[in-house]
């Protein structure tokens, strides 16, 4: 068990830098995700999210540094490490002329699941109505929950998400998190980016923030708020007035402090700061 | 390599085959192709056919040839003023075969005499050259009305670099451009066809999808598998909707399998260099010039230069076999090499393919 109360670490990352040229992509980056965790990883476009998924996935080399999932190399061992892990694409890549459950059918072949896994599946992301339908035919959400089932084939020890639910209705990004919710309930390691702090914020048990190819912080999300964030309250007064006060700066804990002495206040609401909040402070403007 | 995701991935591109309308019209194009050459034209058109002749005196003989050789062949006669310059017109095929009759041929015939008549046939004679060699010991009896009528003596050139022209003649149009249109489908598949579903799937980035737990050469392996699929099933379905049967069906069925393999090979080449369907549409047309022409090249006359650089070409070399397994001779010489150059590129193709693979992992 380790500090945040999940298993050993499943995935351990050293030092891992990606170069094209002059460009440093991913530029000596440094962590590890525990068995059972959901850990999330924000930045913006560009900043480094999808080559750090990339080198995870042993779909690109690391300049240097090296990254290890279940103890294998993803270089070096990457057939061994191929069944352990899975992916949903940021783009639906399915094949739109077969069926729903025709995509399916494939991938079970290829990880070498059994057949029932693919009715299970279908079952579980909702699309057992529409499995003989083509895909084409899908809306995006549907096509989300596929490619959500389609990663979850092999029952993959990592599960890698790259924006999950960019482009999604609320309801159906709501089904997605809760997919992965339930996944991870079920033991398995979930590691995605977004660019939603609100669903990092609900979802993640660790989110660390990708600037210019670099972490700049990583901790639960409630640590990087306290340690981070901008604690506010509003106070509204006897004259119906409203303020915004900043608790951590002197002079306004000294006009709070005042109104409360003169019995001026009518109600304060205090305000932790947001993941939203964070990120700017860290990354100098917001995503 | 995994046979069981091979299998998967091959299936699933055969399902896909079926319902992606380009893929089918890249195999029904060259299919119709066919159909109309094959009802354009017809096997019983009589082949043509020149015939040379140094005569130093009239002579009946070159009529008494054309009487008899009607029923076969449309020939033509040409006089020439020596034994030189007619070698020269046979061995460069200007005419299928030269006959060098003596003074008072007719006259030496009808005595009861055995004159010297002298046929010359280039290294590889044309159908209507070869015909007229066979049918003029019987003109010649005709004409002596007795046996033997004339000593006949056969002159072959030695072999000279280039092709036969004479293909067209002793194949017929109806069979040639059946074969062209075989080429053409092969080439399609190849350039197009084949490319298509691999450039689809790095467009469309279901390449990244397949090889998150295939490896690049399972999916090289079945694509190729796909492709020759389609080559082993076309080309039969092009004979059989033309009619057309190899007289030597097992120097077609070589020729094909080899081709196949070795189109394909460049199929995957090409997939593997396009980013985008638009591109391939630019490409693989331009792809396929090189390809289509040099096979027609074959079967028509052709400067010797043109037919030295289609020669290296591979869909000149399967044109030359299947010509000569549709006629069921040897219309081409050196089969061996014909074989050898298209095993060659083969490996050139294979071999790129293999480094492109190999470049692609190690990034």
């Amino acid at each position: 068990m380790n500090a945040h109360g999940f298993g050993r670490a499943i995935i351990e990352v050293d030092g891992l830098s990606k170069h094209y040229g002059d460009l440093r992509a991913v530029d000596d980056v440094s962590f590890s995700v525990a068995e059972g965790e959901i850990l999330g990883l924000l930045g913006h476009n560009g900043a480094g999210k999808t080559t750090t998924i990339r080198m995870l996935t042993g779909r690109a080399r690391p300049t240097s540094g090296r990254a290890l999932i279940a103890g294998l190399d993803v270089v070096h061992e990457r057939e061994r490490v191929k069944p352990l892990i899975n992916l949903v694409f940021e783009e639906q890549n399915l094949y739109e002329r077969q069926t729903g459950r025709e995509n399916l059918e494939l991938f079970a072949k290829l990880y070498g699941a059994p057949p029932v896994r693919v009715p299970e599946l279908l079952e579980r992301v909702g699309l057992t109505d529409a499995a003989s339908r083509r895909v084409r035919t899908y809306s995006s959400g549907m096509k989300q929950r596929l490619l959500i089932a389609r990663a979850l084939v092999n029952d993959p020890r990592v599960l890698f998400l790259d924006e999950p639910t960019r482009g999604l209705d609320p309801s159906s990004a709501r089904d997605v998190r809760q997919i992965i919710r339930d996944h991870a309930h079920a033991g398995a390691t979930v590691f995605l980016t977004t660019h939603y702090m609100e669903e990092a914020d609900e979802l993640c048990d660790r989110v660390a923030f990708l600037a210019a190819g670099a972490i700049v912080a990583l901790d639960t999300p409630r640590e990087l708020k306290l340690r981070f964030g901008e604690r506010t309250a509003t106070v509204l007064l006897r004259d119906r007035s409203e303020h915004e006060v900043r608790l951590d700066d002197g002079g306004d804990a000294a006009r709070l402090e005042a109104w409360m002495a003169a019995g001026e206040v009518l109600t304060v609401h205090s305000h932790e700061g947001t993941l939203e909040d964070v990120f700017v402070n860290l990354a100098g403007r917001p995503l | 390599m995994n046979a069981t995701r091979i299998h998967a991935i091959y299936r699933k591109d055969l399902r896909d085959a079926l319902r992606d309308s380009r893929l089918i019209i890249a195999i029904l194009m060259p299919l119709l192709i066919g159909i109309l050459y094959s009802f354009m034209f017809k096997d019983d058109a009589k082949p043509t056919a020149k015939l040379g002749v140094v005569a130093s005196t009239s002579t009946q003989l070159p009529a008494a040839i054309q009487a008899a050789t009607k029923v076969a062949i449309q020939l033509k006669v040409q006089s020439f003023a020596d034994q030189a310059a007619l070698t020269r017109q046979v061995r460069d095929k200007n005419v299928d075969v030269g006959l060098i009759v003596p003074g008072g041929f007719d006259r030496a015939l009808k005595g009861g005499a055995s004159p010297k008549l002298t046929v010359i046939l280039p290294a590889s004679p044309s159908f209507g050259g070869d015909y007229v060699a066979a049918i003029l010991d019987r003109v010649t009896q005709s004409l002596a009305r007795q046996v033997p009528a004339a000593s006949i003596a056969r002159v072959t050139l030695p072999a000279t670099d280039g092709t036969s022209d004479s293909a067209f003649a002793s194949l017929g149009a109806r069979k040639m451009f059946v074969l062209v249109a075989v080429i053409l489908m092969l080439a399609m598949i190849a350039v197009y066809a084949l490319p298509a579903v691999l450039t689809e799937e790095r467009e469309k980035r279901t390449m990244e999808a397949l090889t998150l737990i295939a490896s690049g050469a399972e999916v090289i392996v079945a694509k190729s598998l796909f492709g020759l699929t389609y080559c082993v099933i076309s080309v039969p379905l092009m004979l059989a909707l033309t009619r057309v049967v190899p007289e030597n069906v097992a120097l077609f069925v070589v020729a094909i399998v080899l081709t196949s393999v070795t189109l394909v090979g460049f199929g995957l080449l090409l997939g593997g260099l396009m980013r985008t369907q638009t591109q391939l549409n630019t490409w693989s047309s331009v792809a396929l010039l090189p390809m289509l022409v040099p096979a027609i090249i074959v079967g028509l006359p052709a400067p010797g230069w043109v037919e030295e650089i289609v020669s290296v070409i591979p869909t000149a070399q399967t044109m030359r076999l299947g010509v000569n397994a549709l006629a069921g001779r040897q219309l081409f010489g050196a089969e061996w090499l014909s074989v050898a150059i298209i095993l060659g590129w083969a490996v050139v193709g294979y071999g790129l393919v293999w480094w492109r693979l190999s470049r692609q992992e190690a990034s």
